[in-house]
């Protein structure tokens, strides 16, 4: 199977000289079709480098990213740019969602972006909500949503253009215990019945106990890979 | 309280440093909005005392003395003695630049081909040369050189038009004391470039050599004084009157009426632009404190949380505003006295001189600092500054904590 | 949508966006109205000083204006008034001659200006008729009667029914010289006016000056001054056939034409200082609103929009602010100039000091397009210009660095 995301020797450097920090040493990683993996690590342990790397939203110091077969060094800003409206999808922390846009807009942008006629974009964004349970929330702006919901959004706009992979950068972190496992829940459930391919950023415990792959980081090393 | 206000003092500086973009921005908005407000004052002024002087010191000056009714009917039955001793201290005040006295009267000028109208001007030669610009406008031959030089100064279209030229003849009739026509002729010895209309009506000579030629012992028709830019012409022209209450003394606003008029206008309309001016300041200072104080707002949570009252948060965005503001201000002022120190030596417009033909001599703007403008405007902006800066800090003071941390993620 | 977005961005700090729209709204309503208010004056100020005497329009032979000799003379005037007839912009037109003479009254004598007209049509042209304070006009029959200016009939200490002696040079060479009577004394308020002028009928110049039909200057009129104006081409035309001059009204006023053009340029400095001083402000706005929001950015940037979307965004925010800033400025604008072009601006006080130049003490703006749009454009496509800056900026954007800001 070729695998969605490989990692060949990456590395990644703040600064130079003496305050230099190191924040990947050496990571090689492959990401399957089919994966719902945690990357889990102490702070400052190099996960959400690691994803910006993996999302095309950063260049490694050394090493190569490839995506879907496509190796990102040679890509330009407009270029990448392309890649993650149809290859990627990202779920942030928080301020996921653009403000003066309704729930149902900002699914619909990025399709916009990938130039769909205007009903299709509609249709699907509506169906899109519904699946992730927020039918009848349309038209709220993200200020009239709460944190759950608006990450549900998040959710169903990062699955918008069937990518290839889905990226979440702590995605709970904001969240109380209920709400965080309705999304962790939504998200596995996404990843059984259509096999989208998740990575999750997380040292979140409720997180970690649905994961199928297991990737533990420590000072910018994978110390620990592990499939369930 | 004084403790209170000296570590307020030193936590708003250190916060002016903290945030270098926000810093930087307001620092613009302030002294660049004051830098216009101040340079373009300066340079609307020196524009508009330029246009002045130039028509001005051609001929009438700062202001005129004449006898009663010489205005209406500018004979040589309406003239008046040379001044006598109250005038004359009256004339040398500190206030007046310069001053000269002047024989002017209405006759013709007849060449071999051509009689034309003319008014001639008996001059003082040294004294002329402190108040008028024609004698640094003869382009061919000379000035005259006394004032009992009996040579003709004539304008180049003038000297044309009578098919005449240096060195050559021509003669003048006007009326003489005994009200017969006098004629005698006179040595052309120099040509002026100057306005159509000055070069056309005037005709320069010797004020004594004028004076015999229509049988005069000394008497003048006119004291033109200047004065600078800076003195109350209207004081002058008071203490002048008081000096010789039968004489006719009148400022330039009262011999041109129509700059006068323009002057005016233009006065009002550097107002309302100032006006304009001020009002977009304002805005521009108000939006960024208004972004600098919503982006802060967690901090001001932060401060109310420890306990810090509203009001003293209020003074706190009040000292800093003060502090930004009036470095902002300096900054102003700095850059727009440096501005107007860089083109006080001149600006040379002479490139506009085909479309400003009133700038007939210098074709050179001098900028004056304006001391009390200055002043005036920078403590407005400031206070200005201060005003609008509290607006937006009362949202985040009032504000509760809580709502405020919350605003940090 | 990224007009949407864009439209929905600019509501997002409302306050701050409605201090923009005014400021820009407030400065482009100013420029139109002081454009339409100085364009106003302008056109009274010329259509005023060229009723009084000189037309809106001259004729004259070449080189007459710069050395006014009698002996420069127009050959067939009634050829080229009736080819004038013919132009739709010309209402009247009316033949001149002028002299330089010494006139005099006993002992005292005064140059002056002496002008032949042809009372017929000179009525439609000059107004001085209108201006004759003391006696009558010249009429069409009158022979030997003379009008004066109110300072020159006072220097020669001439009163009404008086007989003026007239002594110049004939267009041979020969001594002109002709008695006239006194029949009126006008006062126009121009100076030069009332102290050099004065009118006999043409038929008795033409006589005293043996002009043989000939004439020094054909002058016209029409119900505006811009209809002159726009007939320019034709008139010069037409001066071309007949190997003349025509003069417009910038050289037939050049006092006038010096004024405007220096008020011009002192109001073109103070205009383009508050288009700059607006542009700035509002540039600086924007471009704070920019920098707010370089997280969201980070994000549009991570869902796939590329940087080139992004700053065109922002510039179509700033093309949406403008347009709409400058749209109210410019119906604002309209409104209060509309205002003043019913009921007039009074300066008080200044009416002694126009009637010199035989302006009216009340002004009326004149609203024109070129007085609405230049203002307005040129602050939109400043902006529109400068808004090069933030989409640089955008266009700079690393997503990662922009998301963690």
């Amino acid at each position: 199977m070729q695998p969605i995301v490989s990692c060949r020797g990456l590395t990644k450097t703040y600064g130079k000289g003496a305050l230099s920090v190191q924040a990947l040493r050496e990571v090689d990683l492959e990401i399957l079709p089919g994966d719902f993996a945690t990357l889990a690590g102490p702070s400052g342990s190099g996960k959400t480098t690691l994803l910006n790397m993996i999302g095309a939203l950063d260049k490694p110091t050394t090493g190569e990213v490839a995506i879907d077969g496509q190796a990102l060094q040679s890509l330009n800003a407009t270029a990448l740019s392309d890649l993650r409206l149809h290859k990627i999808g990202f779920v942030f922390q928080s301020l996921n969602l653009i403000p003066v846009l309704s729930a149902q807009e900002n699914i619909e942008f990025v399709l916009e972006l990938q130039g769909r006629p205007s009903k299709e974009r509609a249709e699907r964004a509506r169906e899109a909500l519904k699946n992730v349970g927020l039918e009848g929330m349309e038209h709220r702006r993200p200020a009239a949503l709460s944190g759950g919901q608006q990450q549900r959004v998040a959710v169903a706009r990062a699955l918008i253009s069937n990518p290839a992979i889905v990226l979440a950068d702590e995605p709970t972190a904001n969240l109380d215990s209920k709400t965080a496992l309705e999304l962790i829940s939504l998200m596995y459930r996404l990843n059984q019945e259509n096999g989208t391919t998740f990575v999750i950023g997380t040292h979140d415990p409720r997180v970690m106990e649905h994961t199928k792959r297991h990737i533990e980081l420590l000072d910018g090393k994978i110390a620990n890979d592990t499939r369930r | 309280m004084i403790d209170t206000l000296k570590t307020f003092g030193s936590l708003a500086w250190r916060n002016l440093w903290r945030n270098s973009r926000r810093t930087f921005i307001t620092l613009i908005v302030v002294s660049v909005g004051l830098w216009s407000i101040l340079f373009f004052n300066s340079f609307m002024i020196a524009w508009t005392q330029a246009s002045k002087q130039a028509t001005l010191s051609v001929l009438i000056g700062s202001g005129q003395i004449h006898a009663p009714g010489y205005m209406d009917d500018p004979s040589i039955d309406r003239l008046m003695q040379p001044p006598d001793a109250a005038l004359t201290k009256a004339l040398n005040a500190p206030d007046i630049t310069a001053w000269a006295t002047r024989l002017q009267l209405p006759g013709v000028v007849v060449s071999e081909y051509k009689t034309l109208p003319i008014t001639i001007v008996g001059v003082d030669p040294a004294l002329e040369r402190k108040v008028s610009s024609i004698p640094g406008k003869v382009v061919k031959g000379r000035y005259l050189k006394d004032v009992s030089d009996d040579g003709i100064i004539l304008g180049l279209n003038l000297a044309k038009r009578l098919k005449t030229g240096l060195g050559r003849r021509v003669i003048l009739m006007s009326q003489n004391v005994e009200g017969k026509l006098a004629e005698q002729s006179f040595d052309v010895v120099g040509l002026f470039d100057a306005d159509k209309n000055t070069e056309d009506f005037y005709a320069f000579t010797g004020r004594t050599a004028e004076q015999a030629f229509v049988g005069l012992k000394n008497q003048i028709a006119e004291i033109v004084i200047v004065t600078p830019d800076t003195v109350n012409v209207d004081t002058t022209v008071k203490n002048l009157q008081a000096a010789a209450p039968k004489l006719d003394v009148k400022s330039w606003r009262k011999l041109s009426l129509f700059l006068a008029a323009s002057d005016t206008f233009m006065q009002g309309f550097i107002y309302v632009w100032l006006g304009v001016v001020f009002a977009l300041m304002a805005i521009g200072i108000v939006n960024t404190q208004l972004m600098t104080v919503f982006e802060r707002t967690q901090e001001f949570g932060l401060l109310r949380a420890l306990g810090m009252k509203s009001r003293l948060v209020l003074l706190l965005v009040a000292m800093e505003s003060a502090v930004m503001i009036g470095v902002g201000v300096l900054l102003g002022i700095v850059m727009a006295a440096a501005t107007i120190w860089w083109l006080s030596s001149g600006v040379d417009l002479s490139a506009f001189a085909a479309a400003l033909e009133m700038f007939q001599g210098g074709q050179v703007l001098y900028l004056k600092y304006q001391p009390q403008a200055f002043i005036q405007f920078s403590i407005l902006i400031w206070l200005l500054g201060i005003i609008v800066a509290l607006w937006p800090a009362r949202r985040a003071a009032k504000s509760n904590p809580v709502d405020a941390m919350r605003r940090l993620t | 949508m990224i007009t949407a977005l864009a439209w929905r961005n600019i509501w997002r700090q409302p306050i701050r966006t409605a201090l923009s729209m005014l400021g820009m709204a407030l400065t482009s309503a100013l420029l139109v109205f002081m454009l339409s208010f100085q364009f106003g004056s302008y056109d009274i100020m010329k259509s005023s000083v060229l009723r009084i005497s000189q037309g809106f329009g001259q004729f004259q032979a070449k080189g007459y204006k710069a050395d006014p000799e009698t002996a420069k003379t127009i050959k067939n005037a009634p050829a080229l008034r009736a080819d004038l007839a013919k132009i739709p912009g010309v209402t009247a037109s009316s033949s001149r001659s002028v002299a330089f003479v010494l006139l005099a009254n006993g002992e005292r004598s005064f140059a002056a200006a002496v002008v032949g007209v042809d009372m017929k049509d000179d009525a439609k042209i000059s107004k001085l008729s209108s201006m004759v304070k003391q006696g009558r006009p010249l009429n069409a029959t009158d022979t030997n009667a003379i009008v004066l200016g109110e300072g020159l009939a006072r220097n020669l200490r001439l009163k009404l029914g008086d007989t003026v002696t007239m002594l110049g040079s004939g267009l041979d060479g020969s001594v002109a010289a002709d008695a006239l009577k006194l029949v009126g004394i006008f006062k126009s308020g121009v100076p030069e006016l009332d102290r050099q002028v004065a009118h006999v009928p043409l038929a008795r110049f033409d006589e005293a000056f043996g002009m043989n039909g000939q004439v020094n200057i054909v002058a016209i009129t029409g119900n505006r001054l811009n209809d002159i104006v726009n007939d320019g081409r034709k008139l010069n035309a037409l001066a071309d056939k007949y190997g003349l001059a025509y003069l417009d009204w910038g050289a037939l006023a050049p006092g006038i034409k010096q004024a405007i053009t220096l008020d011009m340029s002192t109001a073109f400095i103070m205009y383009l200082t508050l288009v700059v001083v607006v542009v700035f402000i509002i540039l600086n706005t924007l471009y704070m609103s920019v920098l707010e929001r370089t997280h969201e950015f980070g994000i549009l940037l991570a869902i796939g929009m590329k940087p080139a979307q992004i700053g065109k965004m922002v510039w179509a925010e700033m093309i949406f602010l403008s347009l709409v800033g400058n749209g109210i400025g410019i119906l604002l604008g309209i409104a209060i100039t509309l205002y003043f072009q019913k009921y007039g601006i009074v300066f008080k006080g200044m009416d002694a000091i126009y009637a010199q130049w035989g302006l009216p003490a009340r002004f009326y703006p004149m609203l024109s397009t070129f007085s609405t749009f230049i203002g307005p454009s040129a602050i939109v496509i400043s902006i529109v210009v400068l808004g090069v800056i933030p989409y640089r900026r955008v266009l700079g954007l690393e997503p990662v660095e922009a998301m963690s800001s």
